[in-house]
């Protein structure tokens, strides 16, 4: 009987809901959001938007933590604690090994986000009925953030994962995909930048070369941020969207793909 | 015994540590506790995907900062470094409309950061089309400040545009097209600023304005009156009150006194509308 990638899903998904550090981190989150009102109260024009950006910026945050933290320990542990060899026994290739322990963590991350984001929103809407925003809030792009917040964090997982089945140590694929995710922020503006007059000016064309090639290799994260459009109740480009969805699945694809590779040729002997 | 004996011995140092250093840090300048930002650039990349966040940050940072100085009439506030928070708060996030109403209701008046103002003023409606009271600032602005009587009304219209339900916008732009009288427009105006914000220390400075600046007007209905009576301008705030037409004249909320200028014949106050604070 071959094992599945959906029952190792289950099985880490399982593990994971029994994690102290999920639960201490999901505690953290729902005491960050309690405290909204108290931020918010400061705003001197915008309470309702000042809360919506200060509690999508807590739950991206959280996201992050819980993907890095959470998906760090998934193979690590296994290989650490010689799990590995068992799991080697199963009827089970490593590329379903890989994918099952994804899957898992998937679920996971989108269980929490989809706690937090319930939560937030009632605590949004009581805000935004106390203090009224200039533009009502748009609960379709609220969703919409949170979904593309979610394959972000995805794109992450999918990093950590590729690093996970490459290193031996449990700390360097958490740093590197935080290093991912800080990049990956950034290579949008800093290629805007240099494509500019001011950017021409300014930056050596060996530097130009390299900001593209990071810029074509690293996942551009910034698509996936929808805060302004939900703090501003702003419009949301469908084709743009349907265009990000797909680029963010693509990338998946292609980390876990390499991934599964090099986690079928590794010798864990 | 001795663990208890070890928590008390820790909470007591604890104790009698923190609260005399809680005294040192409230006693440090309040531009030390202002601080300083790394330059727009660095902080923008830094923030990540949290720039709105961020940005109110440190819109916070500048209004607890002021908020600390107004109690404290000895020292100016360093509006060299509001200013180049607000416009760091604003280029992280183009739609604070925190920072643009701080910056209006703070700089133009007290700083006369005119100018630089409107700069940023200009980024908002830019990032804010919806926005009627953007514009209408800056219409302000090139009225008040500056006598940009042709920008003033470009911006009054956009103002009218925007918010069709508020009729005196409308008649603002023909009104500034023919330099309307500036004392109405200003209590006015600071009546709007006055309406939107809860924070304690700036509402405080915009209701001392609009006291003053109605006094102001008190005092020009009065020439007014004296001059469709007597046939001439009077030559002084003082002769209104021989002259029976006021009984007395109001004192300057910020303490200085009212006088005619003799060159154009306006009421206008030693204060110069700003409280005198020696300069840091």
């Amino acid at each position: 009987m071959r094992v599945g990638s959906f029952s190792l899903a289950q099985v880490t998904f399982k593990g994971g809901v029994r994690d102290r550090l999920l639960h201490g981190v999901l505690v953290a989150a729902l005491l960050l959001l309690c405290s909204t009102p108290i931020f918010s109260s400061f705003s001197m024009r915008d309470v309702a938007g000042v809360a919506v950006s200060y509690t999508l910026s807590m739950i991206s945050v959280i996201g992050v933590i819980l993907a890095v933290f959470l998906g760090g320990n998934l193979i690590a542990r296994d290989i650490q604690s010689r799990t590995i060899y068992s799991v080697a026994t199963l009827p089970l290739s490593r590329s379903r090994y890989i994918m099952g322990k994804y899957l898992g963590l998937a679920q996971l991350l989108c269980c929490s986000l989809a706690i937090l984001g319930l939560l937030n929103a009632l605590g949004l809407a009581a805000i935004a009925k106390g203090y009224p925003p200039d533009r009502p809030l748009q609960w379709l792009s609220y969703a919409a953030c949170l979904a593309f917040d979610l394959e972000k964090l995805l794109i992450l997982c999918a990093v950590l994962v590729l690093f996970s089945a490459i290193a031996t140590s449990t700390f360097l694929p958490m740093i590197l995909t935080l290093a991912v995710y800080a990049v990956g922020e950034s290579t949008e503006k800093v290629k805007f930048f240099i494509e500019t007059v001011e950017g021409a000016k300014n930056v050596t064309p060996a530097v130009r070369g390299v900001s593209r090639i990071i810029y074509y290799l690293f996942p551009n994260l910034s698509l996936f941020d929808l805060k302004n459009q939900v703090i501003y109740a702003l419009p949301l480009d469908p084709g743009a969207l349907l265009l990000t969805a797909l680029y963010g699945i693509g990338y998946i694809t292609v980390t876990l793909a390499l991934a599964c590779a090099v986690f079928g040729r590794r010798d864990f002997v | 015994m001795s663990r208890a004996l070890w928590f008390c011995a820790g909470l007591l140092l604890c104790a009698a540590t923190f609260i005399p250093l809680s005294e040192l840090r409230k006693a440090l300048p309040p531009a030390e506790r202002l601080g300083h930002l790394p330059s727009p650039g660095v902080t923008y990349f830094a923030s990540l995907e949290h720039r709105a966040l961020v940005s109110e940050l440190i819109f916070y940072r500048t209004m607890f900062y002021y908020g600390a100085l107004v109690h404290q009439p000895k020292q100016a506030p360093d509006y060299g470094a509001l200013y180049a928070f607000l416009d760091t708060a604003t280029r992280l996030n183009p739609g604070n409309i925190d920072a643009y109403y701080f910056a209006q209701a703070i700089l133009t008046w007290d700083a006369k950061m005119v100018r630089p103002v409107n700069g940023l003023l200009q980024r908002g409606i830019a990032k804010r089309p919806w926005d009627a009271d953007l514009p209408f600032y800056l219409a302000f602005n090139y009225y008040y400040f500056l006598g940009d009587f042709e920008h003033a009304a470009r911006y009054f219209e956009i103002t009218a545009r925007l918010n069709p339900e508020v009729s005196y916008f409308g008649t603002l732009t023909a009104r500034a097209l023919y330099q309307a009288d500036k004392t109405e427009l200003a209590i006015r105006y600071l009546q709007n600023l006055l309406k939107g914000t809860k924070n304690q220390a700036v509402r405080k400075q915009i209701a001392v304005r609009v006291d003053a600046l109605a006094r102001i007007r008190f005092l020009e209905v009065a020439c007014q009156r004296y001059r469709d009576k007597a046939g001439r301008a009077p030559a002084s705030i003082e002769e209104l009150v021989t002259a029976g037409v006021i009984k007395g004249i109001p004192p300057d909320p910020y303490g200085g006194v009212f006088y005619l200028d003799p060159r154009d014949g306006r009421v206008k106050t030693t204060s110069n509308l700003a409280e005198t604070r020696k300069a840091q």
